[in-house]
């Protein structure tokens, strides 16, 4: 089925949208938690919160064109959110693993100033793929959108892994340099 | 801002580069594959470590194997020399077992041989060991050495009556046929023919000639045999022909030249004559009594062999006279 024909279906309050999300979407939605908490039971509870909040969203979004980012955002934040909560001892290797890479491209100082203007990232990081090189934007939205490891990440590009991390490395330098400019970075 | 905000913010990332990324997705998707993919995915540097712990157990093992073979090779050896030991003890004492003479015996050779020598003389086959084996009141002692590295001796019992005499001498002529072929080569299995005797803080040796049987005892038993009245008291070596044949009874007749060196000796001077006889390096003094049957009847050697003596008792003597001359000149004394 159709992404259009998906969205019309949460527009129609059709619960057969859930089903055919579910059916399209589900494993890719799932295997996104998966890589951040490494549980099957969060990832799940991730994934049918989801459509929760999906179905709750949509309307009034109409996400047609772009119904899969607009799923694998709200899993992503449903995710760090859900890690967020729990005690960081339970936090996974994988999630623990990203945002240690990301503070690289942060300061260590918190303020409120940066707490609001968060939510204008977006922005700053869609310029920041949109410098990048095909291959050096798939590579970071592979590792940090999709969690990929570096070893998934060297299997799907058909590169080795020592070059996967000094490519990532280099991109987070360059995001750093970015958000500095910005002034997300003191 | 906080790492993780950022984080999320990528989650933000235009919908183009999102769909554009999936594009690179695995086939990983299932997260059944993905658990199962992820529990086989091993860090290099395990990896790496585990090669290594392989590597060092492998030679670990190695070197393992190759101690617990030379231990094993040590213990075999071991237990080798000391099954050995035992076997040669089995038969030392064994033989001093038998003997009632107290002299120091060892030696399977002189077992066989003196086995034969007290062998029964109904028994003119070669089962005389066992025949011997039944006897009891005969008891010879006796060894023989040869060449110092070849210390044997043996008693045996056998029957005392007078016809043991004489078949004792028979089979002790079936011994010197032995002794000249399988005894002899047993004992003197070496192209040599030296023989010694050793007695306290003394050895002398002689090397017979061939075609000769020789003996080495350590000295005459106590059981008073008379079959062994003409052997002397001390270390002896006792010589005589090879027998040609089966009814040759030199043994147990004592028609045998007796070479040893008694702490003292002395002899009475009636009838007495003597001369002075020189075999190669040995000077000595032959005596010989009136109306004696023998050429000579003793030797009494004087410097470099002083003391040792030569009992002729023999018949044969003047028919063998210069292959014992040699013999003679070849007597050596050693003293500790």
């Amino acid at each position: 089925m159709e992404d259009t024909e998906i969205v019309d279906l949460f527009i129609k309050r059709d619960e057969t949208a859930i089903k055919e999300t579910s059916n399209k979407y589900g494993k890719k939605l799932k295997s996104i938690s998966y890589h951040l908490t490494g549980s099957i039971e969060s990832s799940e509870e991730c994934e049918n919160d989801t459509y929760m909040k999906a179905w709750d969203s949509i309307p009034p979004e109409e996400p047609r064109e772009y119904l899969f980012p607009f799923l694998g955002r709200i899993i992503r934040n449903l995710t760090i959110d859900l890690i967020r909560k729990e005690n960081s001892k339970k936090r996974s290797h994988t999630y623990t693993e990203l945002t240690d890479e990301l503070s690289e491209c942060l300061s260590g100082k918190e303020n409120v100033e940066n707490e609001i203007i968060a939510t204008e990232l977006s922005k700053v990081i869609n310029s920041f793929l949109e410098d990048l090189s095909n291959e050096q934007r798939n590579i970071f939205m592979r590792r940090y959108y999709f969690f990929d490891s570096i070893l998934e990440i060297s299997k799907e590009f058909n590169i080795s892994e020592s070059k996967i991390k000094t490519t990532l490395f280099r991109l987070r330098e360059r995001l750093k340099t970015m958000l500095s400019k910005e002034g997300y970075v003191l | 801002m906080k790492s993780d905000d950022l984080l999320k913010a990528i989650g933000d990332a235009d919908k183009k580069y999102v769909e554009e990324a999936d594009k690179f997705s695995s086939d990983v998707t299932d997260i059944e594959k993905l658990k199962e993919t992820k529990e086989n995915t091993v860090p290099e540097a395990q990896k790496k470590h585990n090669k290594n712990i392989t590597k060092f157990s492998q030679v670990y093992r190695a070197i393992l194997s190759l101690a617990a073979a030379i231990v094993l090779i040590f213990i075999f050896v071991s237990a080798l020399n000391i099954y050995k030991k035992n076997n040669t003890k089995n038969d030392v004492a064994a033989t001093s077992s038998s003997d009632t003479s107290g002299d120091t015996v060892a030696g399977k050779d002189t077992q066989n041989e003196l086995a034969l020598l007290t062998e029964d003389s109904s028994s003119e086959n070669n089962d005389s060991q066992n025949d011997i084996a039944d006897t009891d009141s005969y008891d010879t002692t006796s060894s023989y050495e040869e060449n110092d590295s070849f210390d044997t001796a043996s008693s045996a019992d056998s029957d005392n009556s007078s016809d043991t005499g004489s078949s004792a001498s028979e089979n002790i002529d079936d011994t010197s046929n032995n002794g000249s072929d399988s005894l002899s080569s047993t004992k003197i299995s070496s192209d040599t023919n030296f023989v010694t005797a050793k007695g306290d803080g003394y050895s002398f040796s002689v090397e017979v000639p061939d075609g000769f049987t020789w003996y080495s005892f350590l000295g005459k038993s106590t059981s008073g045999d008379s079959a062994e009245d003409f052997l002397p008291n001390d270390p002896c070596i006792v010589i005589h022909p090879a027998p040609t044949e089966e009814n040759d009874s030199y043994m147990l007749n004592g028609n045998v030249i007796i070479i040893y060196f008694p702490e003292s000796f002395g002899v009475s001077g009636t009838g007495l004559s003597e001369k002075t006889v020189t075999f190669g390096k040995n000077k000595g003094i032959m005596g010989t009594f009136k109306d004696t049957p023998q050429a000579f009847d003793y030797i009494t050697f004087m410097d470099d062999i002083d003391g040792i003596v030569v009992l002729n008792r023999s018949d044969w003597y003047s028919t063998y006279e210069k292959e014992m001359d040699e013999m003679f000149s070849s007597i050596k004394l050693q003293k500790k």
